[in-house]
């Protein structure tokens, strides 16, 4: 089972001042849940009506897939450091 | 594997790396992150690498706005989500897609691109580490 990224973190620190964010992703799954449930019967409807054209395989697939990319999301760092400046950003 | 094990001692032998490096590079190519005893691999196991790193590191004397160090971590279920969306892409907008990679001087059909020649790309990268030195920069590319 693949879950969805829960946390980002973005880490700035500069001369002056220090930023440091904590964003709880898992606060919008309900919402991403949702709008697939909503999206689903649309994406499924198009689909079919354009099923003569090229467009209907990735139009069926396209919502799976997104959701595989975000999943695969966690894990991702980067994190850049200057001799003034440093960034970090980080998905769990 | 015995090879790779092989050319890592030459090389701290030849002083090309540190014990830390090495140490480091022996639990890359050892199976289980060297945590089994020899003679415990399974025949034909492999280690799957979870993440691509790519590091890039200020050298010894480099001037001062060169000294900017760089580590990214891409997860590898990324990079296999991405070839699987990728592969949805009807092959008239691969075409454009190609088009674009071409004019940045990247020829390659992402048509093409398939998700079992992914797993050997991996696979291949296990026992590769990139290593490129320009005098101010060290940029290291690996599977961890």
């Amino acid at each position: 089972m693949m879950w969805p990224p829960s946390v980002l973190r973005v880490k700035v620190k500069g001369e002056s001042r220090n930023v440091g964010l904590w964003f709880p992703l898992f606060v919008i799954w309900p919402f991403l849940a949702l709008a697939a449930l909503a999206l689903a019967p649309i994406v499924v409807t198009l689909a079919i009506v354009f099923w003569w054209t090229r467009w209907s395989k990735p139009m069926l697939h396209s919502i799976p897939y997104f959701y595989s990319v975000f999943c695969a999301l966690r894990g991702l760092r980067v994190d850049v450091q200057q001799p003034n400046k440093h960034v970090h950003i980080s998905i769990n | 594997m015995e090879n790779n094990r092989r050319q890592i001692l030459d090389m701290l032998a030849e002083g090309k790396i540190q014990v830390d490096e090495a140490e480091r590079l022996l639990s890359l190519v050892s199976p289980g992150g060297g945590s089994l005893p020899p003679g415990s691999e399974e025949p034909g196991s492999c280690v799957s690498g979870k993440y691509l790193r790519v590091r890039v590191e200020p050298e010894e004397g480099a001037e001062d706005e060169q000294r900017e160090r760089v580590d990214i971590r891409v997860p590898m279920a990324l990079i296999r989500a991405g070839v699987k969306l990728a592969a949805i892409i009807p092959s008239s907008s691969t075409e454009s897609v190609n088009e674009e990679l071409r004019k940045k001087g990247i020829k390659m059909d992402i048509g093409s691109l398939k998700e079992d020649d992914l797993e050997s790309l991996v696979d291949a990268l296990q026992d590769l580490e990139v290593g490129v030195k320009d005098g101010q920069r060290k940029v290291r590319v690996f599977v961890e």
